[in-house]
């Protein structure tokens, strides 16, 4: 990160002033800049995973499943006070504003709204998020990948092999939309599609022993607001879904959040963070590889590995 | 030493300067004690003649910056020269907002042995979630619903909370200065507004994120808390020189002087001398 924020750029766009007000060129080409909105590519997110302990965190749904709100309100919580871990820094401080801002007053909003994730053509997908738990700083990169893609994967469009960040993922959470579970009409299809996904990811070559593996039902306070049907339907499900999915990973675990409204202890988010914060599985003996150097692991996360 | 007050506009940076120079000329701190002025002190003096009409002190955005260069001696003995720019706030805003470091800001920054970070509790912009309106006022009621999407106002760095703003402005000078150790002093100023707490828990509660970084961030900012009050209520806020000059301010014969008006609690409440931010963070900074 340091020589990419370091990088001297002729920062006129960034400006205000009008043209009259502007600096001149030699000015301007000694501007040191500071970090922007923007996400992190897999090459910056791998120089954090280089230096420090990190987690690539990935949230596995569909578009509107509440992805991109987990990861915001896993920020804001600390902003509020109700984390049960102490901020520590974020390489992408900004990142996590703009997408907190739509749930914010300063938006004009009423209700709150989360800014939907597109797919960014530089890939840059990744917030970085250090918190202080138990006297350690923890690092997490939380992938924000458009719904659109794991619609292309349950749809047998794309593999999961062909999104290279699911292969390094240190955790990874398959999302159910509790919106659609508390809708009589679209209950069975979120169920449905959740299956087929995880039916992909057995059926993938992800190396499961390494990750810890989440089934996640989202807008929990939908779910428990709508009638009572909801949540024993739910209930059903997920240990129908969990036992598939353990066939993937057989320390899968179930969890239920509800990002949005007033924090409460039973929201589950503290829950979820606890989970990101547990050290993912140890590798099998035979896949521990000798230290790497940082440009190797750039490449690792960046592009799928290579079969032996 | 140099010391670089940071703080966004209307902090309370050059009241602070004005205080402690002050109380300094008039020897009434144990802690700290003026030996020479090394630099002009005319924006400092002309700042004690508002605060003893009870006028704000209030740098313009236009101002030249104005470095106060004093050689003090701390209570053990020690000799210090000490460099404080006053710079305005604008520095600091335009900063943040264009996401360029203003190159002055950034090398007095950059230069500087420890930082006092100033807040003010009124101008903290708090980022309240929508939630807690959502709460009050139900957007189905006749309020006539929400926004729509492209009515929302578009986010800018200039809508981040003050916590925000702060943690922003020490992670970028850490990485932009290459420093691994920056003390911090956090001056929370017109203390006098706050109610029931100590700047402690004023920073948990109305800062968290900032009180939260300094936290986990403590072998690389270093810090202390501090409460400070130099006027002690609210003055009349002239926007002008030309203006302060025309008003007519009545003061009471019982009017303490300024420097004798001015307070200073520590992290948990307990009072100090004004000049403790200072004299903490030369020894930090040493």
């Amino acid at each position: 990160m340091a020589e990419i924020e370091h990088q001297v750029e002729d920062a006129s766009a960034e400006q205000d002033g009008s043209p009259g007000e502007a600096e001149s060129h030699e000015e301007q080409s000694e501007t040191v800049l500071l970090r922007g909105p923007d996400l992190l590519t897999p090459e910056e997110g791998s120089r954090i995973a280089a230096a420090v302990d990190t987690r690539l965190a990935i949230w596995a749904g569909e578009r509107d499943s509440g992805k991109t709100t987990l990861t915001a309100q896993l920020y804001e919580r600390h902003r509020t006070g109700q984390a049960n871990t102490v901020f520590a820094g974020s390489e992408t401080l900004l990142g996590f504003e703009e997408r907190i801002h739509p749930s914010r007053l300063e938006s004009g909003r009423l209700t709150p709204r989360t800014i939907r994730t597109e797919s960014d053509p530089e890939e840059r997908e990744l917030l970085h998020l250090a918190v202080r738990a138990e006297g350690d700083i923890e690092n997490i990169l939380l992938a924000d990948i458009p719904g659109e893609l794991f619609r292309r994967m349950r749809d047998y469009e794309l593999e999961v092999s062909d999104v290279p960040l699911l292969t390094h993922a240190d955790k990874l959470a398959v999302v159910v939309d509790g919106a659609l579970i508390a809708d009589h009409g679209l209950r069975s299809v979120a169920v449905n599609f959740a299956r087929q996904f995880i039916a992909q990811l057995k059926n993938s070559n992800l190396p499961a022993e390494k990750m810890d593996v989440l089934l996640l039902l989202t807008k929990l306070d939908l779910v428990l607001s709508a009638d009572a049907s909801a949540l024993s339907y739910w209930e059903e499900r997920e240990d129908s879904l969990l036992s598939s999915l353990r066939e993937f990973s057989p320390s899968a675990e179930a969890l239920r959040t509800a990002a949005r409204g007033l924090p409460s202890p039973d929201d589950g988010m503290n829950a979820l963070m606890e989970w990101l914060l547990r050290p993912p599985p140890e590798p099998p003996e035979s896949d521990v590889r000798v230290e790497e150097a940082p440009s190797t692991r750039i490449q690792r996360i960046r592009a799928p590995k290579t079969a032996p | 030493m140099n010391i670089a007050f940071l703080g966004l506009h209307k902090t309370g940076k050059t009241t602070y300067a004005v205080g402690v120079y002050a109380g300094m000329s008039n020897r009434i701190y144990s802690s700290l004690e003026l030996v020479k002025v090394t630099e002009s002190v005319a924006t400092l003096n002309a700042g004690l003649v508002r605060l003893s009409r009870r006028l704000t002190v209030r740098r313009t955005d236009t101002e030249e910056t104005e470095t106060v260069g004093l050689q003090v001696r701390t209570a053990e003995g020690e000799l210090h020269e000490l460099r404080v720019p006053d710079r305005s706030g604008e520095a600091l805003r335009g900063t943040r907002n264009s996401r360029g470091w203003d190159p002055d800001l950034l090398e007095e920054l950059g230069a500087a042995d420890a930082l006092v970070l100033f807040i003010r509790p009124g101008g903290v912009r708090p980022g309240e979630p929508v939630a807690e309106l959502a709460a009050i006022v139900p957007p189905t009621s006749d309020a006539g619903g929400d926004v729509k999407d492209e009515e929302e106002r578009p986010w800018a760095p200039a809508m981040m909370p003050t916590d925000v703003s702060m943690v922003d402005a020490l992670q970028e000078l850490s990485q932009a200065s290459g420093r691994e150790v920056f003390p911090v002093a956090v001056v929370v100023s017109a203390w006098d507004e706050v109610k029931d707490l100590t700047p402690t828990q004023w920073l948990h509660s109305r800062v968290p994120l900032l009180a939260q970084y300094l936290d986990a961030n403590a072998h690389r900012f270093p810090s202390a808390i501090f409460g400070v009050s130099v006027q002690g209520s609210k003055f009349l806020e002239p926007k002008d020189d030309e203006e302060a000059k025309a008003m007519k301010v009545e003061i009471d014969a019982t009017e303490p002087d300024p420097w004798d008006r001015a307070t200073c609690v520590d992290a948990d409440g307990s009072e100090v001398e004004l000049v403790a931010p200072l004299v903490w963070a030369i020894r930090a900074g040493g």
